[in-house]
């Protein structure tokens, strides 16, 4: 068995026993029977929603678990088809500004009170920010091959949603209820995530993955440069025209469901990466594994330990040490 | 030469003020709605006093106090604005500006800074302390006797069994122990669940915690908008399945009363009250 397929292999039950854990922690005088006769409901349609321990277990925490593994595989997936694309290992899915375009049109419907209407107009609003700054960045892509070009549009694409979200918060700077709002979606969450978010997610994300994967053997040429990729078939437009489009599906559905959240799309595709080498056949999944995992662990975590926390910020303050770490471990070998 | 300076800025001051009450605190500049509010309990031996609203005065997200002073009057904003106004008393809270509340010590500039604001008790000093340092102390027991004779009468008509479990949930947001919340909830004749289960003050929990609770009422802040407020909550995964949704008892009170720290608590305890089992319709 090769290494990636072990390490696959190893992450899918990491997966498994974390999801079971997930769903059997939390509030609630549940004991095994009832969380298993509410799963076993719930698979066979026969669930009621008015039944609190079904409530409990078949639509909060099932659905929160996949709505986790989702956005943690689509946001690790997302990181290492982004520093395929950019041949750039420091490279995160946010700098092509969808994350920020998705927060910006999310920001300005907190801002007009639409979030008031339902649970699912700011999934809605992120999403049509993600497809809005997709829109730009394919527009951008389809006029040159040249992928400096493209990462540079897309910081500015990013800083220019950034500072117009600034804006919206300056210009509502006395409402404070929606300063909390704002602060809340921006630091990324999984609370009362349910079945309609899931839904919602797995329709661009899985679309992405997929995208990705039929993508993998072009990133792989394209890292051997421009001219050599073109000679193998690969034109680098039209890969890039394509990774961007699966980087806007992963990175802009995981935004709107979850927020925004950092540092999974660098750290995980980055250790993988270093680990695995860079064949993006087995880069792609494991990222997307392991970012699972890893996402998994914390929302589970600062679910059961803490509930103030969200797991965005947890995911930026474990991120940035780890990942110097990381570059720390990586320099030692060179040296010697 | 700074005896000069001096004087012409004293007498450009003195000539920019209009004619005042030459008693107690002559201009007053409120930053804080709770004192936009009080200010104009207090009657009206203190209205001509005052020379400025805090900017949130005539927001009815926040403010009680929606078309009670004049749009002519004063809304500064910053310490420049503030001092523009020759103020002798400004009355601000912990959580103004630090730079606004720290340039107004350094102009010399006298203020009241308010602080805590964890339910009637604090309702009651901070009404003491405005009326201490305006010179109408007797104003300032005259409103705050009116506030316990209807906060009395209020208690006295929710009196009585059962006392059902109410849940203050605002996105996540809580309110235990220590909150205005709390005692409008005890008014009204409620348990407040969070503080039952150890929440002290204002803290987060996830919706996973607030089934388990499984309350009789969830209270949620609405706009115009309560009734469909109402139905959303009731309708979110989870909640559907608790006691307060299945029961009519998700309670949606408007922001500007359930935030309030002022007179407006009591409009808290009129509205849950109304909803316990034997007033409901």
């Amino acid at each position: 068995m090769s290494p990636a397929r072990r390490l696959g292999v190893v992450l899918t039950i990491v997966a498994a026993l974390l999801g079971i854990v997930a769903i059997g922690v939390g509030p609630g005088d549940l004991d095994v029977s009832k969380i298993l006769g509410a799963i076993g409901r719930g698979l066979v349609g026969r669930d009621d929603p008015s039944d609190l321990g079904d409530a409990l277990v078949w639509w909060l925490r099932v659905p929160r678990v996949l709505v986790v593994l989702l956005v943690g595989a689509a946001l690790a997936g997302g990181g290492a088809v982004t520093q395929g694309l950019f041949r750039n290992p420091l490279a995160d899915p946010s700098v092509l500004g969808i994350s920020l375009g998705a927060a910006f049109v999310a920001v300005l419907g907190l801002l007009m009170g639409l979030d008031r209407a339902g649970i699912w107009v700011t999934p809605v609003l992120a999403a049509t920010g993600a497809a809005l700054a997709l829109a730009i960045l394919l527009a951008l892509a389809s006029r040159t091959s040249d992928t400096t070009t493209l990462l540079l549009a897309g910081v500015a694409l990013g800083a220019t949603c950034g500072a117009a979200t600034t804006c919206v918060l300056a210009l509502a700077g006395d409402r404070y209820d929606l300063g909390i709002r704002v602060m809340r979606w921006l630091m990324g969450s999984f609370e009362g995530r349910s079945w309609g978010h899931f839904i919602g997610a797995a329709i661009p994300i899985g679309l992405g993955l997929v995208l990705a994967m039929s993508q993998a053997r072009d990133l792989d040429a394209l890292a051997l440069g421009d001219d050599v990729a073109a000679s193998l078939g690969a034109s680098p437009r039209r890969v890039g025209r394509r990774a961007v489009t699966s980087v806007a599906l992963l990175v802009g559905g995981a935004t709107a469901v979850a927020g925004v959240l950092g540092f999974l799309g660098l750290v995980v595709p980055h250790v993988v990466r270093w680990r695995l080498g860079g064949a993006h056949r087995s880069l792609i999944p494991i990222s997307a594994l392991g970012g699972a995992v890893i996402l998994l662990a914390v929302d589970t975590w600062t679910r059961v330990a803490t509930e103030a926390l969200p797991p965005g910020v947890i995911t930026s303050l474990l991120g940035a040490p780890a990942f110097l770490w990381i570059l720390l471990a990586q320099a030692r070998p060179r040296s010697q | 030469m700074i005896r000069v300076v001096l004087g012409t800025l004293l007498f450009t001051i003195a000539c920019g003020r209009d004619a005042m009450p030459r008693t107690g605190t002559a201009r007053i500049v409120s930053q804080v709605v709770f004192a936009d509010e009080e200010l104009w309990h207090l009657g009206p031996e203190v209205h001509p006093r005052v020379v400025g609203v805090s900017p949130m005065a005539d927001d009815a997200r926040y403010s009680d106090a929606v078309g009670l002073w004049a749009s002519s009057l004063a809304r500064p904003v910053g310490a420049e604005a503030i001092a523009a106004l020759t103020p002798d008393l400004v009355i601000t809270a912990e959580f103004t500006a630090a730079e606004t509340r720290a340039a107004l010590q350094q102009i010399g500039i006298r203020t009241l800074e308010l602080a805590g604001w964890n339910g009637f008790d604090d309702y009651r000093r901070h009404v003491g302390e405005i009326a201490d340092a305006l010179d109408v102390e007797a104003a300032g027991t005259r409103s705050v006797a009116e506030f316990d004779a209807e906060l009395a009468r209020l208690r006295e008509r929710f009196a009585g069994e059962p006392h059902p479990g109410v849940v203050s949930w605002q996105e996540g947001a809580v309110a235990g122990a220590g909150t205005s919340f709390a005692d409008a909830a005890a008014a009204a004749g409620f348990v407040d669940v969070a503080a039952s289960n150890g929440i002290v003050g204002h803290t987060t929990i996830g919706v996973e915690t607030l089934v388990a609770w499984d309350p009789e009422y969830i209270v949620v802040s609405c706009e115009d908008d309560c009734t469909a407020r109402e139905r959303e909550i009731a309708a979110r995964p989870g909640i559907a399945a608790t006691r307060a949704a299945k029961q009519g008892g998700i309670v949606a009170i408007q922001a500007h009363h359930l935030y309030s720290v002022g007179a407006g608590m009591l409009e808290v305890v009129r509205q849950l009250g109304a909803r316990r089992p034997e007033h409901s319709p």
